[in-house]
């Protein structure tokens, strides 16, 4: 057994999970909180993407521009879910789930058009910047710095959405709406304000993940369509209404991707999928799910 | 009298809080039976137990002798019981006619018969023509099910349980949210139900002249427990009930 | 809103004019209007299907072009390795289709709705990556040069090689499709299914089972998705990943959106609407997501009932 790549193994798959749960947690903060399921969150992400990128093209000479490229994928998406709440999804929180669904779904239409208007169908590749590139050394293998910095920031981020979450009032605002729409808002929170901010800032973490996780995933347009679906598959996996349970979700997947790469290098279409139809067939309600 | 339906020790808590504690009882054939308690006292919980809307934590059910205790939802209701529920509830889309309609196609076990036509078939047109006068609602019979008013909504609601030919009827407040009028109606409807239709019917109410006036035997919950059972004269001087419902007018 | 009355001898007449009109398109058009006509058949006998399992049963699939790739690449390797017979190459589809929609539809309709909807594209997913990658079925170049079978009667057999044979053949198929569908829609199975689409719970507490109905218009609903793939593969003579793709599994659903959920010709009216716009759409404007996008917006938000409902409310007459 080779110690070292199974070490490189599950790091890699600690990599992707986390990277994974940072892009499920807005889907997830939206479902439980407003009861919409967005198809278009892998859009979302992807659009973070594709603006981090020409962002970071067009100041490639600045130092920085990465990061640029980053901040400003997560800011327009933040504005754009402020648009999206606001105009698309206030109207058909009434409606009936299908409608929901198609809505979003047309939205997820329209975001992948732009794309593909703007930038065209060939797949783009960033630059990383130099300190990103390299490998470490881990059990005498090599690892990719790029890879530890996904690890380390998707962290830095997931806990910020933690202490936004359990230690902000906005956070205990959207929780408090999560469980009770009527009576958050006989106690005097302002649920319509609180559903905009939230599902701002769960577009703008998927364009961080799609800004900095670039190096990781090819850029298509095709690319919010795989990760939307993926993103199902983990909350199918966690259990509906569970935030832990997409972690763990998240992060069964991204280790059990990254192990099977080495023997059945084709199966990461479809593994997801699989694990999802076994964890149905043993547990229907998902690994955290309520009953 | 024979049993028709019978509950040992039925229990069902959610988290703290214990919403059906011990409760044993058994109800007769033919019986009018009521259930009465403050709100809160787990009327509606324990319907939900023995129509299997939820799963006991302890305790049994027995229906005509038989433990009823694991069968699944719609399975209860092929052996005979069926209930309406505290919020109308139906089928908004389709005609009252066509809500029936489904109740008896099932009772007739025809739901597979995908290849003719549901209105041909005589016996069936008949029978749920007959349900819906009962209730009083043959004059409504093309109407959509939504655009109904309140007090027809929980006729529906009766008629599509009866539309299964019941042998036992739970009904969770069957006069809720009613004028006096509509609610002497339903009374009798009730009775009507038990005398000709020959169905046993256990009930919830809050509107005591209902339950004085036409209820054969009385049980009274408190906080998920019996506390007293028995005829409707027994009952109303028992002093735990009389505490229970402090302040109440019986 | 203002109703205009209907003479009730225009239920029959209908129909009827339809047919007539199909048929005499078949004997008029040619070349690429034929083509697009013959789609549209196969596009409303994919939408009938989704009908079934949507307007009566209330469960939205975005998976059903798993079963529309399961019917068309078993046609195509039927034709490629086995025989020519369109007879047998269908009866295979639809076969190797039930074995398919059996599994997915057990597992799907377990947890309700909504799951329904992500699990159903959870699979259609599986299906596509298969198609995509397995050596057997092309991989993601498919498998060209499908031939458009025949007719084995034994002691004739017709070509379907022609243009207009193949869309009589289809359109023959389209009517039996058609005339199921009306046949279910006014039976006990389809007030059955009407129950658990407007209320679930309560259909169960009249003792309808709702997991076994589910999954039976379920697979009857793939069976129809199943037959339009086996017949649109002979068509296109090719078969590719494409069709088990997510944007496949969209088709029905625009289609019985544009035309109206809620009415008997909906899914057709759309489908022939939607075809058009989807090839009209390709061709003059190379961005199709962008425009589909907002159109999809437009008809979910301001436009619920679809064309044939928007005229229902009208005529006062449900068509």
């Amino acid at each position: 057994m080779d110690f070292g790549m199974i070490v490189v193994d599950l790091l890699n798959g600690l990599t992707r999970g986390f990277l994974y749960f940072l892009i499920v947690s807005g889907l997830a903060i939206t479902l439980g909180t407003m009861g919409i399921i967005n198809f278009a969150h892998g859009s979302f992400y992807m659009l973070g993407a594709y603006l981090a990128w020409t962002t970071a093209m067009a100041m490639s000479n600045v130092t920085g521009s990465f990061w640029m490229g980053v901040i400003a994928g997560a800011v327009a998406l933040f504005g754009l879910g402020l648009l999206v709440e606001r105009w698309l999804l206030r109207r058909i929180y009434a409606a009936e789930h299908l409608y929901q669904l198609l809505a979003t779904f047309g939205l997820v239409l329209f975001l992948d058009g732009i794309v593909l208007e703007i930038w065209g169908g060939l797949p783009k590749v960033i630059s990383l910047p130099e300190y990103l590139t390299g490998n470490l050394s881990v059990a005498g293998r090599a690892w990719p710095v790029y890879s530890l910095f996904i690890l380390l920031f998707s962290s830095v981020i997931i806990a910020g959405l933690w202490f936004l979450l359990y230690r902000t009032r906005l956070g205990y605002e959207c929780r408090a709406a999560a469980m009770d729409r009527e009576m958050s808002r006989a106690l005097g929170i302002n649920v319509t304000v609180v559903f905009m901010l939230m599902f701002a800032v769960g577009a703008a973490v998927a364009a961080l993940a799609g800004g900095a996780g670039t190096g990781l995933m090819a850029l298509s347009p095709g690319l919010g369509g795989s990760i939307i679906i993926l993103c199902f598959a983990i909350i199918v996996i966690g259990g509906l209404g569970s935030l832990g349970g997409a972690f763990v979700g998240a992060i069964l997947i991204g280790v059990l991707e990254s192990f099977s790469w080495h023997h059945f290098p084709d199966s990461a279409m479809y593994l997801p999928f699989a694990i999802m139809a076994i964890v149905l067939l043993l547990r229907p309600q998902g690994l955290f799910g309520k009953e | 009298m024979s049993e028709i339906l019978r509950t040992e020790g039925l229990m069902k808590s959610f988290g703290e809080l214990t919403a059906v504690n011990n409760v044993s009882l058994q109800v007769g054939k033919g019986e009018l039976l009521s259930i009465i308690g403050p709100n809160g006292a787990g009327k509606t919980t324990f319907f939900n137990l023995i129509s299997r809307k939820l799963k006991p934590d302890r305790g049994k059910v027995f229906f005509e002798g038989e433990d009823i205790s694991g069968l699944s939802p719609h399975k209860i209701v092929s052996l005979g019981i069926t209930r309406s529920f505290q919020i109308s509830s139906y089928f908004p889309r389709l005609t009252c006619f066509e809500n029936v309609m489904s109740s008896i196609i099932t009772v007739k076990k025809r739901n597979l018969r995908m290849f003719s036509k549901a209105k041909d078939y005589v016996d069936i047109r008949e029978e749920v023509s007959r349900v819906l006068e009962r209730v009083g609602l043959g004059d409504k019979s093309d109407q959509v099910a939504a655009m109904l008013a309140h007090g027809d909504r929980k006729r529906l609601d009766l008629a599509v349980a009866l539309g299964c030919h019941p042998k036992l009827m739970l009904l969770d407040e069957p006069t809720c949210g009613m004028s006096p009028e509509e609610t002497d109606a339903i009374s009798k409807l009730i009775q009507e139900i038990r005398d000709e239709e020959k169905v046993t019917i256990v009930f919830t109410e809050h509107d005591m002249r209902v339950v004085f006036s036409i209820s054969d035997r009385i049980t009274v919950l408190h906080q998920g427990e019996i506390i007293a059972s028995g005829k409707p004269d027994e009952v109303r001087d028992n002093k735990d009930v009389i505490e229970a419902y402090l302040g109440e007018e019986i | 809103m203002g109703q205009i009355r209907w003479p009730k001898k225009l239920n029959k007449v209908i129909p009827a004019g339809v047919v007539a009109i199909l048929i005499l398109l078949g004997l008029l058009l040619r070349g690429y209007h034929l083509y697009l006509l013959n789609e549209i058949l196969i596009m409303a006998i994919f939408a009938y299907g989704f009908s079934l399992l949507f307007s009566h049963a209330g469960y939205l699939s975005f998976g059903h072009a798993a079963f529309y790739a399961s019917g068309g690449y078993t046609v195509a390797l039927m034709f490629k390795h086995v025989h020519d017979s369109t007879w047998l190459a269908l009866l295979a589809a639809l076969v190797v289709t039930a074995i398919v929609a059996g599994a997915i539809g057990f597992l799907s309709v377990r947890l309700g709705r909504i799951y329904f909807a992500l699990l159903t594209l959870g699979f259609a997913q599986m299906i596509f990556a298969v198609a995509f990658r397995s050596r057997f079925t092309g991989g993601d170049d498919g498998l060209p040069g499908i031939p458009a079978g025949s007719l084995d009667f034994g002691f004739s057999k017709i070509s379907l090689a022609s243009p207009v044979t193949y869309y009589y053949f289809t359109l023959v198929l389209f009517i039996l499709c058609v005339f199921i569908t009306w046949r279910i829609i006014h039976s006990p199975f389809g007030y059955t299914l009407r129950s658990i689409r407007d209320n679930p719970e309560r259909a169960t507490f009249i003792g309808i089972n709702v997991l076994k109905y589910a999954r039976i218009i379920f697979l009857i609903s793939a069976l129809f998705a199943g037959l339009a793939g086996a017949l649109f593969v002979p068509l296109t003579k090719y078969a590719s990943p494409a069709l088990a793709h997510f944007e496949t599994s969209g088709d029905p659903v625009m289609a019985c959106l544009i035309g109206g959920l809620y009415t008997f010709s909906g899914p057709f009216v759309g489908a022939a609407i939607y075809t058009v716009l989807k090839s009209y759409l390709m061709t003059a404007v190379g961005n199709y997501p962008l425009v589909m996008g907002p159109i999809l917006l437009v008809l979910v938000l301001f436009l619920r009932s679809g064309v044939m409902g928007f005229l229902s409310e009208r005529l006062g007459r449900s068509l």
